[in-house]
């Protein structure tokens, strides 16, 4: 790697977003602890079993809680850009060592097909998933392009990457929900000691009792008196 | 879609109550209408007799669904339960006809046919009122069975004494039970807590057992009936080397201290402390010593000498050295106890027996090292010695007699096995004037009979309690449909057949003719058995339903079985000397798999199980078929084994082989030959591994590998972060073989919500300790292709016991919540949205859709043993969770009570979907319990496998005791009630047409005759 290329800072803010169906959309807010972590990113640009993985540059994220990221990461020399389209039919692979504030150490590895990085031109996305605590389990990568069609892109595109930082906290597990089920029997015991309980069954629901000896009555009635159409079938003739 | 008409019937389910009346007559309740079932003489099963029936919590269940479904529910055939409706139909058939009668004759109608409509009308009606439903007693084991197991013997017994004679047995699995010496049945069983191993047994007036440790329990059980007489209790420090006997009223327990035996002695029954004594014993010090208790007397040895003093006197140790024995052994010898009065000594090569008497031991006979000896209680006076001689696949029985220790020859008898043999132990003999039996405990976990002199009366196959991994396997077509298949197969060429137009003619013709020759054979009655290994072999044919199959089960004890699911028979066995599971953290592992299955005649069926050698360690797998039984390889791997998986095509010959992972990260294929066609699909191959200890989880990809070999790269990795006791409590991967019918949930609006569905998601728990929450469980669903982080959570203040069941779009597990002290039930469900990300093919590495995940935890009323969800051959029949409970019940909890959805105020959009109201506690109704009253002790795994029926799904529950049914969770909506009455609703129909055909012709009579007027 051509470590004399300016260094392109790229500065992306990422807060992950979890917005679940029936709109009670969930910000992961209330973390109860912060932390700074530095990943130094290592890259793999031939698709052999034993290729050597070279830098690619750090990431520095501030804070874990806001999510302000630092990239750093090196302009790609022309031989490393020739590379990367010569992956199109491998796996790029991307080592990430993480250092959190507190100096503990973890490193994690990911990969994306290197067609999609390739066509996505160099527009990747790396996921670091942090545990409870906040400290790191998982660094992954993926891309803009989600399925590679074979397009090919200018060799401009392939000199730096465009890196989009996600901070995946861990969620809060459900817990059961005991106490908005008592509110709703004691509205409901309420409501039915207030006698106005709203009777919203449907109306077969309702009524049934009354539809079903008619509807009998009905059949019973027309089976049993069937001369009277058969009358006036003939009268009519 | 997603609400199949199953999933409609089981909210129609809740509301229909049962009740019990006096007279044996079940009766549905269905709001007002009452019908009694027309299965008068059926009484019904005990377990619902119980009064808790009537409104088993279900009321609120009932109010509810009883708005959302209106008129339909009036009534709706209780389904999803087990205990369910009998003969709706035919009852309204009944009540159709009877107004027809009514109708009918008095009719003057010229047209008839007007009426069917009004008639079928009713008969639909009416078949909503009769809804009825139970499990009848004579239904019993028909859809299901249970055997029961023990384990394999610790200590045995004979009861000569109390009325019946039986067998007294406690075993290694903790149970303490009773055989019948004639049967081997299981008289009574008395199951212990699973880590409460019992460490003597005592038998004389009763049973007296003590279990467990540090808090060890000494108890007393009635002989005849394993009630439980009297119990205490003492807290005694753990040491491997204590030993325990009972004498003359007393129960006492021996200690090696350093330097000194420690003696205490108890009163039997009452428990009280007797004082204990410290003997000193300086050769006890460097721990070279062995010590046997001989009725009550306490013999150690030292390489050098015998020391022995009685427990209840207790004076100083006695000395003779082993030299006056002619003994100078190489290091220190083995003692074992021979019965109540003699202990042998085991040295490399021979064994010597001692008969202990007032002046010390006294050596009466000399048996080879590995010979097994025991001595009959009473004053019978004779030590029956076994010899295992694995060459001739026999066991040698003889007797010797203590007083002279000569070899009574009329005793001996040679018990050949054959394949089935293995290493025996004696555990019990008796001899009660001149007729002597013994009771043998196999290194595979058999338990024999023998008379002696005489034959094995017969074998208890107790490795069946130490089952680790099972399969449904379908069982083979029949000769004919094999050969029509093969006469439609299209790989001619392997058949040794030329194609071609001769060729298929030729075939044809052959195949026919065969056809001829079995309908000739099948009208003359001359039918042979299509197989020549038995008869039983002959019925091992697939059905039309696809609900017989052989199960195939392999033990921790180193043996296979293949049971016949319908009736539990054993079909074959299969000895698997030098097996052993492997392990995943401390749990034993088997992986089984079937690389062929019996589809593709002509090639044989064949399943592979993977293990390690029991002595190298090194991986072990041995490829078998699965319907008869036959080893057809074991290799020793030569390496040891850290994943496996199965290729997802199948080569030319429809061999689905396995790609082994070793610990040094190379790749082999299992068998050998299935390499090529593992190299034919490296490109697109994916292997997920996970080190539990290390909280390392990692995915290679095989792209690499050459024409040649399979080369495994690493392509990501995870890594827990460290903390205080992590541990990996699971790792659930989905059912390969499910299959997801519905794509999608459909919402009240008629929009879809489209399922999350990635086969390769992977579940896992695991569990760490916090300074400030004791414990916390943390939940991650991983992409194993790709190894994103698809969702996490925690849980605070939560620990293992963890039960996963990883299905569809879904996941459910328990967890023992710590701060509210009670299991719960966390259930996530997985949507990509209202629109497709990819609507042709799902691919892992393209995959970057965060899912929208729902979320909701149940309190469940008890604690879970194990749980599995059902599944059906094209699931759509809706899924049930079958859950073990730690009360010997199985639970069949429809997944629509955890479903994450379940609303807290019930708006009308969501009784529209058919999402029942939440309520956090999730109920256990008596008539869920598909094992009704027979209890399945200590359940380890649960199998669920698609039947031929849609739907239906086998299930066999595993542990201590076998469990076999099946399930219909959407209720058998494709099989005829099997108490359907086809001959009276032919002779309905029939008599229908001839009636219609009769008032026809007489109203077109009268018709005329009033035409003439």
């Amino acid at each position: 790697m051509n470590s004399l290329g300016a260094p392109g800072v790229l500065l992306g803010i990422a807060i992950f977003l979890h917005a679940s169906y029936l709109g009670h959309s969930y910000l992961q807010s209330e973390v109860d602890y912060d932390g700074q972590l530095s990943i130094d990113l290592q890259h793999a640009l031939d698709d052999t079993p034993e290729s050597a993985f070279k830098s690619r540059g750090s990431i520095d994220i501030r804070s874990i809680r806001s999510g302000f990221v630092d990239i750093d990461q090196d302009v790609i020399a022309p031989e490393d850009a020739a590379k990367i389209s010569a992956l199109r039919n491998g796996v790029y692979r991307l080592r990430a060592k993480v250092t959190t504030g507190s100096g503990k150490k973890s490193s994690f590895l990911t990969f994306v097909d290197g067609c999609s990085l390739y066509e996505s031109g160099l527009s990747d996305i790396l996921t670091v998933s942090l545990d409870h605590s906040g400290h790191p389990m998982a660094v992954s990568l993926s891309t803009t392009k989600g399925v590679c069609d074979g397009s090919t892109v200018d060799a401009k595109t392939l000199r730096m990457f465009n890196t989009t930082v996600l901070i995946s906290h861990m969620e809060q597990a459900p817990i059961p929900d005991t106490s908005a089920y008592i509110q709703k029997l004691e509205r409901e015991k309420e409501a039915r000691d207030r006698g106005e309980t709203k009777d919203n069954r449907s109306f077969f629901a309702k009524y049934w009792m009354y539809i079903v000896p008619v509807v009998i009555f009905v059949l019973i009635s027309s089976a049993a008196n069937p001369e009277g159409a058969a009358g006036n079938a003939g009268g009519g003739r | 879609m997603e609400s199949t008409p199953g999933q409609r019937q089981h909210q129609q389910s809740v509301q229909t109550r049962l009740f019990y009346r006096e007279n044996s007559q079940l009766y549905g309740s269905t709001a007002g209408a009452e019908i009694a079932t027309r299965n008068q003489h059926h009484n019904i099963i005990p377990a619902l007799k119980s009064s808790s029936i009537v409104g088993s919590g279900k009321s609120e269940l009932r109010d509810e669904s009883h708005r959302s479904i209106g008129f339909a529910v009036l009534c709706g055939p209780a389904c999803g339960s087990r205990i369910v409706v009998v003969g709706g139909p035919l009852i309204g058939l009944i009540a159709g006809m009877a107004l027809t009668v009514a109708s009918g004759p008095v009719s003057k109608s010229s047209d008839m046919c007007s009426k069917g409509y009004y008639i079928l009308w009713t008969l639909f009606f009416l078949q909503f009122f009769t809804c009825v439903s139970c499990l009848f007693e004579d239904q019993i084991g028909k859809f299901d069975w249970r055997q029961r197991y023990i384990g394999k013997i610790r200590f045995a017994a004979f009861d000569a004494v109390s009325g019946t004679r039986k067998i007294l047995v406690a075993t290694e699995q903790n149970v303490l039970a009773a055989l019948h010496p004639k049967s081997g049945n299981i008289l009574w069983q008395q199951v212990l807590e699973k880590d409460e191993s019992v460490q003597h047994m005592h038998v004389g007036k009763e049973l007296v057992s003590v279990s467990g440790g540090p808090r060890v329990h000494v108890r007393a059980w009635d002989k005849t009936n394993g009630l439980l007489a009297w119990e205490w209790s003492l807290s005694q420090q753990q040491s491997a080397r204590a030993r325990w006997a009972v004498d003359k009223g007393r129960l006492y327990h021996v200690v090696p201290l350093d330097g000194q035996l420690e003696v205490s002695a108890f009163s039997l029954e009452s428990g009280f402390d007797l004082g204990s004594r410290r003997l000193a014993a300086p050769w006890t010090a460097g721990g070279a010593y062995d010590c046997v208790l001989v009725g009550a007397t306490v013999v150690c040895v030292t390489q050098h000498s015998f020391y022995w003093t009685s427990l209840a006197d207790g004076g100083a140790f006695a000395e003779v050295p082993l030299a006056s024995f002619d003994l100078t052994p190489a290091a220190v010898p083995v003692l074992s106890g021979v019965g109540e009065l003699a202990f042998s000594l085991r040295l490399p090569g021979k064994q010597t027996v001692f008969l202990m008497g007032d002046k010390g031991p006294r050596a009466i006979h000399e048996a080879s090292a590995t010979a097994s000896l025991l001595a009959t209680p009473f004053d019978s006076n004779i030590m029956f010695k076994l010899e295992n001689k694995p060459d001739s696949s026999a066991l040698q029985v003889s007797a010797v007699s203590l007083n002279t220790g000569v070899e009574v020859d009329e005793y001996s008898s040679t018990l050949i096995l054959g394949s089935k043999f293995s290493p025996c132990t004696l555990t019990a003999a008796i001899c009660i004037k001149d007729e002597c039996a013994a009771v043998l405990s196999g290194d595979d976990h058999t338990i024999s009979f023998v008379n002696i002199p005489g034959q094995i009366t017969w074998t208890r196959e107790e490795a069946l309690a130490s089952i680790i991994s099972t399969e449904i396997i379908d069982l083979p077509v029949s000769d004919l449909d094999a050969a029509i298949e093969s006469e439609f197969g299209s790989k001619q060429e392997d058949l040794g057949v030329a194609t071609g137009i001769v060729g298929m003619v030729m075939r044809r013709l052959t195949s026919q003719v065969m056809q001829i020759k079995v309908l000739a054979q099948t009208v003359l009655g001359l039918v042979q058995p299509a197989s020549s290994s038995g008869p039983s072999r002959a019925s091992l044919i697939r059905d039309t339903f696809g609900l017989h199959k052989m199960i195939v089960a392999v033990t921790s004890a180193g043996k296979a079985f293949g049971i016949d699911n319908l009736r539990g028979e054993l079909i074959w066995q299969i000895q698997l000397p030098r097996f052993a599971p492997l392990h995943v953290g401390k749990s034993p592992v088997v992986p089984l798999y079937v690389l062929r299955t019996t589809s593709h005649v002509p090639f044989t069926p064949l399943c592979a199980i993977l293990g390690k050698d029991r002595l190298t360690g090194e991986g072990l797998a041995v490829a078998f078929e699965p319907i008869k039984g036959l080893v057809l390889s074991s290799d020793a791997l030569g390496y040891k084994v850290q994943q496996v998986m199965q290729l997802p095509h199948p080569d030319d010959e429809f061999l689905r082989g396995l790609v082994v992972l070793d610990d040094q990260l190379k790749v082999h294929a299992y068998p050998p030959e299935s390499k090529a066609n593992a190299i034919k699909q490296a490109a697109s191959l994916y292997m997920f591994t996970t080190w539990p200890a290390k909280g390392t989880f990692a995915g290679f990809s095989f792209a690499h590998s050459t024409k040649q070999d399979l080369v495994a790269t690493k392509v990501w990795e995870l890594q827990l972060p460290d903390g205080p006791d992590r541990e990996v409590v699971a790792v659930v991967g989905k059912n390969p073989t499910e299959r997801v019918n519905s794509q999608g949930r459909v919402l009240a609006d008629r929009s879809v919500m489209y399922k999350y569905i990635n086969p390769n998601l992977i579940a896992i728990i695991s569990q760490v300790s916090d300074s400030s929450h004791k414990y916390i469980l943390n939940m991650y669903l991983v992409d194993g292709v790709s190894g994103a982080v698809v969702h996490s959570a925690t849980h605070k203040r939560a620990r293992a016991p963890v039960n996963v069941v990883h299905s569809e779009n879904w996941l459910v597990y328990s967890y023992f919540n710590e701060k509210m002290r009670r299991t719960e039930l966390a259930s996530f469900e997985l949507y990509e949205g209202k629109s497709r990300s990819n609507t042709t093919a799902f691919s892992s590495k393209s995959n970057s859709v965060r899912p929208l995940v729902e979320q909701q935890a149940y309190i469940f009323p008890s604690t879970v043993d194990t749980m599995k969800e059902t599944i059906t051959e094209k699931g759509i029949t809706s899924k049930h969770l079958i859950m073990a409970l730690p009360n010997g019940n199985i639970l069949e909890l429809p997944w629509m009570f955890v479903d994450p959805r379940r609303p807290t105020v019930q708006t009308g959009e969501m009784r529209d979907e058919g999402v029942i109201p939440y309520t956090p506690e999730l109920p256990i109704p008596p008539d869920a319990i598909i094992n009704y009253n027979q209890t399945v002790n200590r359940v380890r795994g649960i199998h669920t496998a698609p039947s031929g029926l849609e739907s239906t799904c086998l299930v066999l529950v595993y542990g201590l005791d076998l469990f076999y049914i099946r399930v219909a969770p959407s209720k058998a909506f494709d099989l005829l009630k099997d108490d359907f009455d086809h001959f009276l609703i032919a002779a309905v129909l029939l008599g229908l047409v001839i009636a219609s055909y009769v008032t026809k012709k007489l109203a077109a009579r009268k018709a005329r005759n009033q035409a003439w007027k």
